[in-house]
């Protein structure tokens, strides 16, 4: 694009000069922020790709981990996850990240895909909580299936016609079906919200997959009422742990941003309120959990629920709230032990993430309660219930968590 | 490991651009920096083919080095063998390389066919392949058979063949350089501010057309071919879909070309343009000489004019000729029959125009363009679908052949939530970018052109912060070429 004549070459003269100008400012600031950027987050990489178990550090596995870590550490990583937020925002979309995540009509964030029916993965599933139940027969347990619902809860969810749906309900809905088939008992969840009149933001977190605190002690609720009922036991005969007035409920407003919101940025979900909900009366508990080499004596609310977690001095896209019950679900194995209620039973609680709230609740109500989160967890399934002496084993299986990979166990 | 990437942006690209520029001193130097730098971003994605690479670089290198000694001989003695010695070395070289390309690309194809026609149970097996295979293929052909033409004279240093054939930015996804327009470039190019900067802008609009519209384009793409595979969808959806794969096609590979010249730029080399705004088109014939030139330009000038290309007597074997160029042509982007029909189709197409000497008409030029995209885009659509029988059902779904809905809500769910990106990408599919910079380079007042100077750059770094943010966001990022 070379002209002559001395007003071309004026023009030429501006043309390369912007160029320039935009060159210079583009380096300058791209070498900068990469040196930062690694020099900053070098201890966070280094730390994240030792973690991994892959040894062939020539492999491609072990180059993918190296790129996660460098996709993962990088310098004001939030802010760039806020523009991207506040764009589409601005440009009005109800979907972020590839439809993964969808906006309703009240603001509530849904995770999704585009379904095109039921996943007969759930065939393999049942077959092995169906193990999983003659097992714990075997060994003298009763077994039960708890049912989390999704925030696609009929008449209650305002979700957006035409937008992804993952076909959850009809996924429960065959769930369900076939663990009556088995005769497998399961505690069914997803009408009583529908039938309870509560908004949805009630019972789920808008930025947040799980439900809330609040939603987990109605599960607890319904978790001791429905065992009463099933096999004519007596877990709370005076109604006491069950009745919400005996519990404090602490209120931190618009403080929560759950895990749809930290992919989307605050600009976008908004935040969540938060409810802490602990005992008035005494309570006595030992938590342990070998992998994270805690062991700890106490209070509810000091061994059980993490309330140091509130004040800690961290962003609200660190803090995550809903993992201050039962530090979260990301280990193999803990064990609850309820000090004050030797005659309770003993369970074996086979969790996921929904569980931790409520099962919380259900320590009071327990002597000892076993947690194994199948995902982590790699002894023998087997062992564990024919060795452990439970009353009763139980199986979290939310909609979501229902794939082969999830509930990869080890038998005899 | 892909430009639109963080390792790439903020790791790869800044080490060697510095690198790059503190070895001025050094031709020799900044070209081993390149090469091995080259070598590292493709062992990068495929640490297992870096030695199929290297065997093509070292082979291709002596192939030259044999050719252009008997070239020279020939042309001392023309009555001498070595012209036929130099005919055999191209036809080994040609089987050499194209060989590996066969065994990756479509032994396992011809295998699938075989055992399905004949009923037997062959084993197939899994051969994954290389990334670029296509690209480098091509590459180190043109390079022994520009040097056996006298095009180019043979490099004495395998590095720099190797940095030809293997220089990262056009490595993966082209464009396709040819050796003689690249020759001189490596031992003497000049690196100036003005192609650094130059590049530099032509890189960061490179990755927005990836970032910002390729890839939201990819999105509604994928979703509705996704659906079109597993259950029924409206008229509307499936043109959307359809559209959507033809703009992001578009605006990917187009990126990718822009990114890479970008790139050559900023290291000294300039490459031909590989893409002409193609969806201006009037003729499918127009299309090719538009779209993804330096594929076209290669069959051409390997393929069309070897055969005898259209100066021949008899114009069945121009006919011929063209069938060749487009089945190769199809066929060198995949292996699957969709890509053949793909080919075919464009065969026929141009044959056609040929015939009705569309091209040499003047009127009817709105219409032209819109059946020649109504056209380009049903071909798009068989391009993309994984085989046949798909291709069949995704375009009876675009013409309500399987008593499918007129409109879904699925339909309105994509066009609320990608409308401005298709009115942007269908905006700047036309050359109105390049026509605004025109009129503002020739406009008549200062104050106009010196604000847009002014405002320029930082536009470019709102770009660049604003595709940073969807690329830190871990947001869709499909890469296409792995078939290549």
């Amino acid at each position: 694009m070379r002209l002559k004549g001395a007003g071309n070459e004026v023009r030429m003269k501006t043309y390369f000069m912007k160029k320039r100008i935009a060159c210079v400012l583009f380096l300058v600031i791209l070498i900068l922020f990469s040196i930062l950027n690694f020099s900053l987050n070098y201890d966070n990489i280094k730390s994240q790709v030792e973690k991994t178990n892959i040894t062939n550090t020539l492999s491609k596995e072990y180059r993918g981990v190296i790129e996660t870590a460098l996709d993962e550490n990088i310098l004001s990583k939030y802010s760039f996850i806020e523009a991207y937020g506040s764009i589409q925002l601005l440009l009005g979309k109800y979907e972020v990240d590839n439809f993964s995540i969808v906006k309703d009509h009240e603001g509530v964030l849904y995770n999704t895909y585009f379904g095109t029916g039921v996943s007969y993965e759930i065939n393999s599933i049942v077959d092995t909580i169906d193990k999983i139940r003659n097992i714990a027969s075997n060994s003298g347990a009763e077994f039960l299936v708890v049912s989390p619902p999704d925030k696609f809860l009929n008449g209650v969810s305002h979700y957006r016609k035409g937008y992804p749906y993952n076909y959850t309900n009809e996924n429960i809905d065959y769930f369900e079906e076939l663990l009556r088939k088995k005769g497998i008992f399961f505690v069914e969840l997803r009408s009583v919200f529908e039938k309870s009149n509560s908004k949805l933001e009630d019972i789920f977190y808008m930025t947040d997959h799980h439900w809330t605190t609040q939603a987990s002690f109605v599960v607890f609720q319904q978790l001791v009422w429905q065992m009463e009922k099933h096999y004519n036991i007596s877990l709370d005969k005076n109604r006491f742990f069950t009745d919400r007035t005996n519990y404090s409920h602490l209120l931190y407003q618009n403080i929560f941003l759950g895990s749809q919101g930290r992919k989307t940025g605050v600009t976008y979900s908004g935040l969540d309120d938060f409810i802490l909900i602990y005992p008035n009366f005494s309570t006595l508990f030992t938590f342990t959990i070998p992998s994270y080499d805690y062991y700890a004596t106490g209070l509810m609310e000091d061994v059980i629920i993490d309330t140091s977690q509130i004040k800690k001095e961290m962003t609200i896209y660190e803090k995550d709230y809903y993992g201050i019950y039962q530090k979260g679900v990301a280990y193999p194995y803990g064990k609850i032990s309820n000090v004050l209620n030797v005659d309770g039973p003993k369970v074996l609680a086979i969790r996921d993430s929904f569980s931790c709230v409520p099962l919380t609740f259900f320590a009071s109500v327990c002597k000892e309660m076993d947690l194994i989160y199948p995902y982590e967890f790699d002894g023998n399934i087997t062992e564990l219930i024919e060795q452990g002496e439970y009353d009763y084993v139980m199986v979290f299986a939310y909609p979501g968590n229902m794939t082969n990979a999830f509930y990869n166990f080890r038998f005899h | 490991m892909l430009f639109s990437s963080v390792i790439f942006l903020f790791y790869f690209f800044p080490i060697v651009l510095i690198l790059y520029y503190l070895l001025s001193f050094s031709r020799l130097a900044q070209n081993m920096l390149l090469f091995f730098a080259s070598l590292f971003f493709y062992a990068w994605g495929e640490l297992r083919y870096i030695l199929l690479l290297l065997a093509s670089i070292l082979a291709n290198t002596l192939f030259g080095y044999l050719v252009e000694i008997f070239r020279k001989k020939e042309e001392e003695d023309k009555n001498s063998d070595y012209k036929k010695w130099k005919q055999i070395t191209l036809v080994f070289m040609c089987l050499f390389n194209l060989s590996f390309l066969f065994y990756y690309k479509y032994f396992t194809f011809v295998l699938k066919n075989i055992s399905q026609f004949w009923d037997t149970d062959l084993v197939i097996p899994q051969i994954i392949l290389p990334l670029g295979i296509s690209f480098f293929t091509f590459q180190a052909i043109s390079y022994v058979v520009d040097v056996a033409r006298g095009d180019a004279p043979a490099q004495k240093n395998p590095f720099y063949v190797g940095l030809y054939i293997a220089f990262f930015p056009q490595l993966i996804a082209g464009p396709i350089v040819r050796y003689n327009s690249i020759a001189e470039q490596i031992k003497s190019r000049r690196s100036t501010w003005d192609k650094l900067s130059v590049g530099c802008c032509r890189f960061v609009i490179g990755l927005a057309k990836k970032t910002l519209i390729a890839n939201q384009m990819a999105i509604v793409a994928d979703h509705i071919y996704r659906l079109n595979n597993a259950t029924e969808v409206s008229v509307a959806l499936a043109w959307i879909g359809s559209i959507a794969y033809t703009l992001q096609i578009y605006f990917d590979f187009s990126a990718y070309s822009d990114m890479a010249i970008g790139l050559g730029l900023m290291f000294g080399f300039k490459f031909e343009e590989n893409f002409n705004y193609p969806y201006i088109s009037k003729s499918v014939t127009e299309f090719w000489r538009r779209w993804h030139i330096s594929l076209t330009t290669w069959f051409k000038d390997y393929v069309y004019f070897p055969l005898g290309g259209s100066r021949v007597e008899n114009k069945d074997i121009m006919i011929r000729n063209m069938l060749v160029v487009w089945v190769l042509t199809g066929v060198w982007h995949g292996a699957e029959w969709t890509f053949w029909m793909w080919g075919l189709l464009n065969f026929a197409v141009i044959f056609l125009e040929r015939l009705f000497e569309v091209d040499k008409k003047s009127h009817n030029i709105f219409l032209r363009r819109v059946f020649t995209l109504f056209l380009v885009n049903l071909g798009w659509v068989l391009f993309r679908s994984e085989n046949l029988l798909l291709a069949g059902n995704y375009i009876s779904n675009m013409f309500g052949l399987n008593q499918n809905q007129l409109y879904s809500a699925e339909a309105g769910v994509f066009l609320r939530e990608y409308w401005i990106y298709f009115i942007v990408a269908i905006l700047f599919s036309t050359p109105i970018a390049r026509n605004m910079n025109q009129h503002l380079f020739y406009h008549p007042s200062k104050v106009i052109t010196k604000l847009v100077s002014m405002c320029y750059p930082f536009v470019l770094l709102i770009i660049f912060f604003v595709c940073v943010s969807f690329l830190v966001k871990g947001s869709y990022n499909p890469f296409i070429y792995f078939n290549f």
